[in-house]
């Protein structure tokens, strides 16, 4: 389904008299030459049948030339007996045997295919012609995902290149119920975007929507996922996403038997799937891998760690400046005396640091590998040692920031709200103590169960509370089929 | 907010617990009458039996307009009384919503901030309630449910904390000879049961499945906090007498190996309450106030009545005399039998009659 | 909307607005121990605090029990005086962390409950503080020097809590003092204590009996034997030592689960009993000779142990109860909550029913362990 573009891509033929294909080759040859601007890599080839004459037309680099010679073109060399304006017909019948063709008949067409990598044929008294594809172009192998990693799982993830990744899906999806649907995004870019579902679990409600969602996307160039990620969250303003990533395909088929839709995006090695909940980020596929008493114990630490790194600053800030009472007197002195060398109010100086661990996290993200020991010293003699021997910053607050971090790379699939909420979480400590912590955290809660993507509880399994619906909330149950969760049993 | 979207009894119910609780927990047990701590636990415990009394009409109601709430009535009133009962009612609970806020700020004036802005405190507390108001009622019931474990498990690990000082012998005789004063106070316990009105307006939002849901949260706070002060009495005898909010001390005594105190843990979870609570009584305002007037506007109605609560706070807590005025007035049990009992009978009655004599016109 | 409220947060954090900032630990006097004493227009206060900015100068090194130190001011009130020491110290005192609060003996004497208002105010103290009685003056207790790294509120903390092991002093919370001391049939109690010099030549804390507060004063003061029977009798004790003559030498055992319930016995005349339950570990036998048990001889030990409790119990009750009239045992309490009625007869004349009232003590005990030498067979 092609997307109503609001912009028409320059240089495009926009009226019927420059969209249909001439029954001049030459003409065609010029035409695009004209839309491509004279670029180096449009190439054309004369082949010459008899009294047949083709112009073949194809992007250089985009197309598998030695493929195209054996196949295509040296069958042509003997010469055809047929009329001139029967010319891509008979092109179209005779070379059928393992090419993908197309027969087109509008320029539009012509270019996209070219784009795709095809080989278009044109002939003189023809108004069609007929395109070979053949793509070929540099892609990346199949390799282990970097973000999410699997101890005793697939090593298998996602690729650059979509039909890969719809190849890795299948594999793990033999069956006919998986639905894919293709279709192209982006005027300029025109992104090849997959859209993947079981049919017999997918609701129809939820499938309709995420079509016409992905239908009033409005972009340019789409080169990531998270570019379709605005125009498929329910709630934009919303701390949390409803719309999850990952890099894995067993991640994504588990996800699509649970009734959710996914969406390949063509050079972008991400997977998205709709609705994401709350309870995913606390969920990891290692965990149906061991004892469900160890699962459990490691769900738990990554609820704790999500608590850790989003409250902990702020209840130090809140409990240290307004509430010491509940300290024991030791703890409370060694902290007293740690806090008294430094200048800044403990609101400040936590603001202050996670500032800091903020830039270096983004800073080891994006710097050359060759330069991250340098990084890594500066982080941590400068920032952990020299700053505290200096005064700067008290030890008991570093401990707590440090602990922060570490907590947040145990989640780091939603450290954005993770950071987003820290920072709420110690100007509110700062300001009111534990009160407002408790006030902030109502206030959180109330958003997080409002959220309603899909009209399905961002929530669910922890509120509202389903006992079949999401039985591995904590603890894993026997003989678990990550299939007893289904989407449609948590609709409103 | 989805207005379709139905809450369970069971989420209504953990709703008006952590309401009830709120108010019990942050409020001044001995601003009418000086009872002894030991008293108090009779007090709740008639409370209970009188407060279940109350309820009747409200029960009555709900099972004869076939739990189609004040507003969703297909014979209503003259619509000249049906749409001032209706504005009563949204004022009713921006009076509560008043009471509520002033009720936690006095509290909080004494124990929580002493030296701190009190009224940006209030003002953010109002905020966030007017917040939950406009999510609507089906997350604020949800997220009552977590709080109100957390509130239940508070209560019990203060209690398990407390229990090895208790002295059964610090317990004095029940209804030693304040009878009357007891009955009165368990009256006055029952008339701030705020939820009941707020059960009627919002009957048609929850799925009631038996009747005996939408009632269990008394049993469960009345018993709860006949409990706590049983202990604070058991544990601290006269000392609980002379506090001005005993549960408060129960929970300072209590101590933990992590913890030298606990009543700032504690009472984080009571301003929690209170901002589900204010946020509840300024939607029950909404829907009330909706229906008389359907051009009201949610945003703006939000915004007009939190800026309403704060002001009505303000006046309230600017001297501690007009606030204990206020609380012991016979206005608020006056106003909480006209929301509760009058007006669900005398509903109930008059639709009876208009179906008798329709019956009787076929 | 939302960015204009955080950047308003942002504002009221980094410029310090101080009425929603709070004040930083730092800037807190860390309160440790208070003593009272009566002057002739008001109190003397005398606070023993850990300084963090002393700290912190002195050396990194240093244990938090080298740098208290003692601030002291007079007042017409209570709050006058600690105003006064904001003042001297420049620091907002934190009155959470405070161990214990020390009486001196004029103000225990003349209505301790109003020096006790401030305290049962402040929310900030904790309901758990331990309160105590000087011999003298409090503030000679809280300027006491003690060895280097011990803090006198430590100390006395300590003091105060052993007396559940060893039977000498009593533990007194705040909220348990205010409880028994207002009701109207109990006699609140505190334990006194002095200071002294050790063989040393040093200052030490050291316990010295037990307060009575009857009718709202300072009545007695018992000694440690008499102590030790109140302890016993109410329950206030968990282990206990006891020496004991058997056959020319001294006998130790180790008391311990050591259990008390008094009892009402309801009637014409009411009668009270004591039951007290033990267990103990016999530890030491001043002999030359390694001497073996047998039952029998168990037997008298046994008996010769509940005769010393009975002794100390019977100390107690005659001191405490007989002479002064104090009701330690909350024994009118049981008397009014069992029979409000007999109560009710008595209550103008209390004391004098108390003093005449039968207390009978039963002692039961039980030896369990006598160490690696075997019980011989008779």
């Amino acid at each position: 389904m092609k997307p109503e573009n609001t912009k028409n891509p320059p240089d495009r033929p926009k009226d019927r008299n420059t969209d249909i294909i001439s029954p001049s080759a030459h003409t065609n040859k010029q035409l695009l030459l004209q839309l491509f601007g004279n670029s180096f890599d449009l190439m054309f080839r004369e082949i010459n049948c008899g009294e047949i004459q083709y112009t073949a037309a194809f992007l250089d680099g985009m197309c598998d030339r030695l493929f195209l010679s054996q196949s295509v073109i040296r069958p042509l060399s003997q010469p055809l007996d047929c009329k001139k304006e029967d010319a891509i017909d008979v092109l179209y019948d005779i070379l059928y045997e393992g090419i993908e063709r197309a027969m087109v008949s509008t320029m539009s067409e012509v270019i996209q295919h070219l784009i795709a990598g095809s080989l278009v044929f044109f002939a003189d008294e023809c108004t069609t012609c007929v395109c070979f594809n053949a793509p070929i172009f540099a892609r990346r192998a199949v390799t282990e995902p970097t973000t999410e990693q699997q101890e005793k799982g697939s090593h298998e993830g996602f690729t650059d290149f979509f039909k890969d990744n719809v190849t890795l899906l299948r594999r793990r999806l033999r069956t006919e119920q998986l639905h894919i649907e293709k279709q192209t995004l982006g005027s300029l870019s025109n992104t090849l975007v997959c859209i993947c579902y079981l049919a017999d679990r997918t609701d129809e409600k939820l499938l309709h929507e995420v079509r016409s969602n992905l239908s009033e996307t409005d972009l340019d160039i789409i080169l990531g996922a998270g570019s379709l990620r605005p125009f498929l969250d329910s709630r934009k303003e919303a701390f949390f996403s409803s719309v999850g990533t990952t890099e894995r395909p067993d991640t994504l088929a588990a996800k699509l038997t649970e009734g959710r839709i996914g969406i390949i995006v063509d050079g972008v090695p991400f997977a998205l799937f709709i609705p994401q909940l709350l309870i995913d980020h606390f969920h990891s596929p290692d965990d149906y891998l061991t004892k469900p008493y160890y699962a459990f114990l490691l769900r738990c630490l990554r609820i704790a760690a999500f608590f850790c790194s989003t409250i902990l600053p702020g209840l130090f800030v809140a409990v240290c400046t307004y509430h010491p009472e509940i300290l024991p007197t030791d703890i409370m002195f060694d902290i007293a005396v740690a806090i008294s060398q430094t200048p800044f109010p403990l609101g400040a100086e936590a603001l202050i640091i996670i500032f800091i661990y903020e830039i270096v996290r983004e800073a080891g993200l994006r710097m050359p590998k060759a330069v991250g020991h340098a990084v890594s010293i500066v982080g941590a003699l400068v920032i952990g040692d020299a700053a505290v021997t200096a005064g700067l910053i008290a030890a008991p607050m570093l401990i707590v920031v440090a602990l922060t971090a570490i907590s947040s790379a145990a989640l780091s699939g939603i450290h954005a709200p993770m950071a987003a909420l820290r920072f709420l979480f110690i100007l509110a400590g700062s300001t009111l103590g534990l009160f407002g912590i408790a006030v902030l955290a109502t206030a959180v809660s109330i958003g997080i169960c409002g959220m309603q993507p899909y009209t399905i509880p961002f929530s669910s399994g922890i509120s509202p509370y389903k006992r079949g619906a999401m039985r591995d909330l904590l603890v894993l149950k026997k003989r678990h089929k990550t299939s007893d969760l289904q989407m449609k049993d948590l609709h409103f | 907010m989805n207005e379709e979207k139905k809450i369970s009894g069971i989420q209504f119910a953990s709703l008006a617990f952590i309401s009830r609780i709120a108010c019990a927990f942050t409020g001044i047990p001995n601003l009418r009458t000086n009872l002894p701590t030991s008293d108090r636990i009779s007090v709740f415990l008639i409370g209970l039996l009188l407060s279940l009394l109350l309820a009747l009409p409200v029960l009555l109601f709900i099972e004869k307009e076939n739990n189609r709430g004040l507003q969703n009535r297909e014979k209503p009133c003259p619509s000249g009384i049906g749409r001032i009962i209706l504005i009563f009612y949204a004022a009713f609970f921006v009076g509560a919503g008043i009471l509520a806020v002033s009720r936690l700020g006095v509290f909080a004036s004494g124990i929580l901030l002493q030296k701190n802005n009190l009224h940006l405190f209030t003002a953010i507390l109002i905020i966030a309630g007017a917040f939950c108001a406009e999510r609507g009622l089906e997350p604020t019931a949800r997220v009552s449910v977590l709080l109100s474990a957390a509130v239940l498990g508070g209560l019990l690990f203060t209690g398990l904390c407390d229990v090895g000082k208790m002295k059964l012998e610090n317990l004095s005789q029940p209804f030693a000879g304040n009878i009357p004063i007891i009955v009165r106070e368990a009256f006055f316990e029952a008339c701030m049961n705020v939820e009941l009105p707020v059960l009627m307006l919002l009957a048609p939002q929850i799925k009631i499945k038996k009747k005996t849901h939408l009632l269990l949260w008394l049993p469960l706070c009345f018993v709860c906090i006949s409990a706590a002060f049983a202990v604070a009495a058991a544990v601290a005898g006269h000392y609980a007498d002379l506090q001005v909010f005993p549960l408060h001390s129960l929970a300072v005594i209590a101590k933990t190996a992590l913890f030298e105190r606990i009543d700032d843990l504690l009472a984080s979870l009571w301003v929690s309450c209170t901002v589900l609570k204010t946020g509840i009584l300024l939607y029950t305002a909404y829907v009330a106030a909706r229906t008389a007037v359907p051009a009201c506007k949610k945003r703006c109605f939000f915004i007009l009545t939190g800026a309403l609560v704060f002001g009505g706070y303000l006046l309230l807590t600017a001297n501690i005399q007009f606030f204990a005025n206020v609380l012991q007035s016979a206005a608020v049990p006056v106003l909480f039998l006209f929301a509760t009992v009058f007006i669900p009978l005398f509903t109930c009655l008059k639709n009876g009659r208009k179906e008798h004599k329709e019956v009787a016109k076929q | 909307m939302k960015i204009l409220a955080i950047f308003l947060c942002f504002l009221l954090t980094f410029t310090g607005c101080s009425a929603t900032v709070g004040t930083q630990l730092s800037n807190r006097l860390i309160i440790e121990a208070i003593g009272i004493d009566a002057q002739e227009d008001g109190f003397l206060v005398s606070v023993l605090a850990l300084h963090t900015q002393q700290s912190n100068a002195a050396n990194a090194t240093e244990t938090q029990d080298s740098i208290g130190q003692v601030f002291s001011a007079k007042g017409k009130s209570l709050s006058e005086a600690f105003a006064q020491i904001d003042l001297v110290s420049g620091l907002v005192p934190l009155y959470s962390q405070t161990r214990v609060l020390i009486f001196g003996k004029e103000i225990a004497e003349n209505e301790p409950m109003q020096a006790l208002d401030f305290f049962i105010r402040n929310y900030t103290l904790r309901e758990s503080i331990l309160l105590a009685v000087a011999d003298a003056k409090a503030s000679e207790i809280i300027e006491t020097e003690l060895e280097k790294n011990t803090l006198v509120s430590k100390n006395v903390q300590d003091i105060l809590e052993s007396g559940k092991n060893n039977g000498l002093t009593v533990a007194v919370e705040l909220y348990q003092f205010v409880n028994r001391f207002l009701d109207e049939t109990d006699a609140a109690y505190l334990p006194v204590i002095k200071t002294q010099e050790n063989q040393s030549g040093k200052k030490e804390i050291t316990h010295a009996g037990i307060a009575l507060f009857a009718q709202k004063n300072l009545t007695a003061v018992i000694d440690k034997d008499a102590a030790k029977g109140l302890l016993w009798t109410a329950g206030l004790i968990d282990n206990d030592l006891l020496s004991i003559p058997f056959k020319g030498r001294t006998l130790s055992v180790a008391v311990k689960d050591c259990k008390s319930k008094i009892r009402l016995h309801k009637g014409d005349i009411p009668t009270f009993s004591a039951e007290i339950q033990f267990s103990c570990d016999l530890i030491e036998y001043n002999t030359d000779d390694t001497l073996l048990f047998n039952l029998q001889e168990l037997e008298d030990v046994n008996r010769e142990l509940q005769k010393q409790v009975q002794k100390i119990t019977e100390e107690f009750i005659r001191t405490a109860i007989r002479e002064n009239g104090c009701d330690c045992l909350s024994l009118l309490k049981k008397l009014r909550n069992g029979q409000p009625a007999y109560y009710a007869q008595i209550k103008d004349k209390q004391t004098d029913y108390l003093k005449d009232a039968v207390i009978t003590v039963q002692i039961s005990s039980e030896i369990l362990k006598t160490g690696r030498e075997v019980v011989k067979p008779n």
